[in-house]
C-alpha cells in the first residue's frame, strides 16, 4: 500500500500533491458497503425515530391546541373575540387588545434591533480586526445566553425607572421598554445570522468593489450588503420569532393593560402580549372553562404567527440556496 | 535584446513582499511594464504574479503582507508612498479577476456604478460610455439589448468581458488583468484575445495569462515568475524562442510547470 507519491528526482515544490489515487477511494467505498452490520442498522433507526419524533411532537402540539382551544368558538361567538375588551372575569373575550400588543411590540423590537444587528455584524465582519473580534464575538454569544428573567429584572429595577424619569411619564412600565429589552435579547441571533451571511459574500465581490476605486464603505453598502440580502431578512424573520414568543421579559416590564393603541405617543403606555397573558392567567384558570379554551385559543393564534413568520423566514432561505445554484453553474 | 523600447509606464524597482503566513511573496524584482504593449507575467502558480498586480493597484493594504520593499513607480510617481491616493490610483489602475464578479445589479448599471462614483451623473454622458465600453470589451452586440436585465443572467465569458467593461469605462491608463480567461471556453478566449490586441492602442495591458501557450500568443513583453523571484524578462518573441535561462527554457517546453 505504500505507493511513493513523491518519488525523487522530482523537482521539490512543483505544486503538485500527494492526493489519493482513484483505486484507493474505490477499495474505501467497498470496504464500507461490507460493512453494514447490526449496529449500523441501529444507529441509522435511531436517527429516523428522532427525527420523525420531532415532527411528531410538533403535530401532537398543534393537535393538542387545537382539540382544547376550538371549544372557544362554541362558547363565545366570532364577533365578541373580535372586540377590544379583555376582562374575562366579566366574560369580556375580546383578543383584538392582545393581538395589537404582540405585534406592536414585536415590530418595536424587530425595528430597533435590526440596524443594530445590522451594523454590529458589519463591525465585527468588516471592520475590527482579527483580534478585535474574537474579543467581541464571545461577549455576543454570552447576550444570548443570558435568561429572559434575568433581562425581564434589569428591565424592572433599571431600564423602567430609567424611562419614567427621563421621559416623564406615569411608569415604566410600557411597551416601548418591552421594546427594547426584547431588541436586546434578539440582537445576538440578528448579528450571528447577519455576520455569518456576510462571511459567505466572496472575498472577490469586496475586491471587485476597491478594484473599481469604491471606498471600503460604499463597497459595503453597494456590494456586500445587497449580495447578503436575503440572510439579512432571514435573520429579520428570526429577529421577529424569537420577539414574538418572548413572554417573561415581556410580562415583567411592559404594565401588562389590555389596551389597543390609539395614538403614536401610546408606545409609552402599558400594552400586553398575548405570552404573557398566558402566562399570567392559565395559572389561575379552571380547567375546561370558557376562560381556560380561550387562552388556548390565544395560544392557536400566536403557533399560526410564528408558523407564517418561520415559513416566511424558511422560503427566503430557500431561494436563496436556489440562487447560489444558478449562480455556480 | 531589442534596442528600440517603447516608453515606460510602470517601473518596478527591487520590489519585495512577503505575507505575514510566508506563503507567497516576491524579492528582488525589478521590471518595466511599457505603454501601449501587452505586458504578460507568466509561470507555474505561486511565483507572485498576483501578489506583483495586487501591490500594484494596493488591493494588497488589505491582505496580510508583513513587508513590502522597493519602489513602483507609476509615470515616474511612487504608488507605494502612504500618502498617495489609493482610490485614484485604482481608478488609473483597471483590475479583472480570474472569476467574473458582476455586482448584483444590472448590466447597464454594472458599467455605470463605478463613473456615478467618480461623480458623472449626466445620462448621455453614462449612455455613451457604457455603449463605448461595450462595444471595446467586444460584448455590445450581444448585450446592447438586455442592458436592463441581471448581470448574473449573462454566460460566463459574456461576463468576464463586462467585468472587462465595467474597469474601461472608467477609462483606466493600465488595464490588469489576471488569467481572465481561466474559466471561459475557446471561443470567449480567443474574443478576449483579440479584444486585447485592439486594446492596446488605447492602454497599457498587463496579464497574467492562464497557460504559456496564451502567453506565447499575445505577449509583446514578457516576464516569467518562479516562487516569487522574477527569472527572466524581455519581448516575448525573444523569450519564446531563445530564453536565457535553463529554468525559462524548461518551463515553456513543457518540462515542469
Amino acid at each position: 500500500m505504500s505507493l511513493d507519491v513523491n518519488p525523487a528526482g522530482r523537482p521539490p515544490d512543483n505544486g503538485l500533491g500527494s492526493e489519493p489515487t482513484e483505486p484507493y477511494r474505490l477499495v474505501a467505498l467497498e470496504a464500507r458497503r461490507r460493512h453494514v452490520g447490526l449496529g449500523e442498522i441501529l444507529v441509522e433507526r435511531a436517527i429516523q425515530v428522532t427525527g420523525i419524533s420531532a415532527i411528531l411532537l410538533v403535530l401532537l402540539i398543534f393537535v393538542f391546541l387545537v382539540r382544547e382551544g376550538l371549544p372557544t368558538f362554541a362558547d363565545v361567538p366570532f364577533g365578541d373575540l373580535v372586540t377590544q375588551r379583555w376582562y374575562p372575569i366579566e366574560g369580556y373575550y375580546g383578543l383584538l387588545p392582545l393581538i395589537a400588543g404582540s405585534l406592536l411590540i414585536t415590530i418595536g423590537a424587530a425595528t430597533i434591533a435590526l440596524p443594530l444587528g445590522v451594523a454590529t455584524a458589519i463591525f465585527i465582519a468588516e471592520i475590527i480586526p482579527n483580534w478585535g473580534r474574537e474579543i467581541l464575538k464571545p461577549f455576543v454569544e454570552v447576550l444570548a445566553g443570558i435568561p429572559s428573567v434575568v433581562i425581564g429584572f434589569l428591565g424592572m429595577v433599571v431600564i423602567s425607572p430609567l424611562f419614567r424619569r427621563s421621559l416623564n411619564i406615569p411608569t415604566g412600565l410600557t411597551a416601548f421598554t418591552g421594546m427594547v429589552l426584547l431588541a436586546w435579547m434578539a440582537l445576538p441571533t440578528v448579528v450571528s445570522v447577519v455576520e455569518d451571511v456576510l462571511d459567505t459574500v466572496p472575498k472577490t465581490y469586496r475586491d471587485a468593489g476597491l478594484a473599481l476605486g469604491m471606498t471600503q464603505w460604499q463597497t459595503i453598502a453597494k456590494i456586500v450588503l445587497p449580495a447578503g440580502k436575503s440572510g439579512i431578512l432571514t435573520a429579520l424573520m428570526l429577529g421577529v420569532g424569537r420577539a414574538i414568543g418572548e413572554t417573561m421579559t415581556v410580562m415583567m416590564v411592559t404594565g401588562n393593560a389590555p389596551r389597543i393603541p390609539q395614538h403614536p405617543f401610546d408606545v409609552f403606555m402599558p400594552a400586553r402580549t398575548m405570552t404573557a397573558t398566558i402566562a399570567a392567567e392559565m395559572g389561575e384558570v379552571a380547567r375546561g372553562s370558557t376562560h381556560y379554551h380561550v387562552l388556548f385559543a390565544v395560544g392557536l393564534t400566536l403557533f399560526l404567527i410564528t408558523f407564517v413568520v418561520n415559513l416566511a423566514a424558511a422560503s427566503i432561505v430557500f431561494q436563496r440556496t436556489r440562487r447560489s445554484e444558478r449562480m455556480l453553474s | 535584446m531589442a534596442d528600440e523600447r517603447p516608453a515606460v509606464k510602470i517601473r518596478i524597482e527591487d520590489l519585495a513582499v512577503r505575507y505575514s503566513d510566508g506563503t507567497e511573496s516576491l524579492h528582488g524584482i525589478t521590471l518595466d511594464i511599457y505603454a501601449h504593449q501587452v505586458n504578460v507575467l507568466f509561470g507555474p502558480s505561486g511565483g507572485g504574479k498576483s501578489t506583483l498586480l495586487r501591490t500594484l493597484n494596493r488591493l494588497n493594504d488589505l491582505a496580510d503582507v508583513a513587508s513590502q520593499q522597493g519602489r513602483v513607480l507609476l509615470d515616474g510617481e511612487d504608488i507605494l508612498a502612504a500618502d498617495y491616493d489609493i482610490i485614484q490610483l485604482r481608478r488609473r489602475l483597471g483590475i479583472v479577476f480570474a472569476r467574473p464578479v458582476p455586482l448584483p445589479m444590472s448590466v447597464y448599471e454594472n458599467i455605470t456604478y463605478g463613473l456615478t462614483l467618480a461623480g458623472i451623473k449626466d445620462r448621455e454622458q453614462l449612455d455613451s460610455a457604457v455603449e463605448r465600453a461595450l462595444l471595446q470589451a467586444a460584448l455590445w452586440d450581444e448585450v446592447a439589448d438586455r442592458l436592463t436585465e441581471s448581470a448574473y443572467a449573462l454566460s460566463g465569458g459574456q461576463q468576464q468581458r463586462l467585468c472587462l467593461a465595467r474597469s474601461l469605462a472608467l477609462q483606466p491608463e493600465v488595464i490588469m488583468l489576471d488569467e481572465p480567461t481561466s474559466g471561459l471556453d475557446p471561443i470567449s478566449t480567443f474574443k478576449v484575445e483579440q479584444t486585447l490586441q485592439q486594446l492596446k492602442k488605447d492602454y497599457t495591458i498587463l496579464i497574467v495569462p492562464h497557460s504559456v501557450q496564451q502567453a506565447a500568443r499575445i505577449a509583446d513583453w514578457a516576464a516569467f515568475f518562479l516562487q516569487g523571484e522574477l527569472v527572466e524578462w524581455g519581448s516575448g518573441h525573444e523569450l519564446f524562442t531563445a530564453p536565457q535561462d535553463t529554468r525559462t527554457e524548461q518551463y515553456i517546453t513543457g518540462r515542469f510547470g
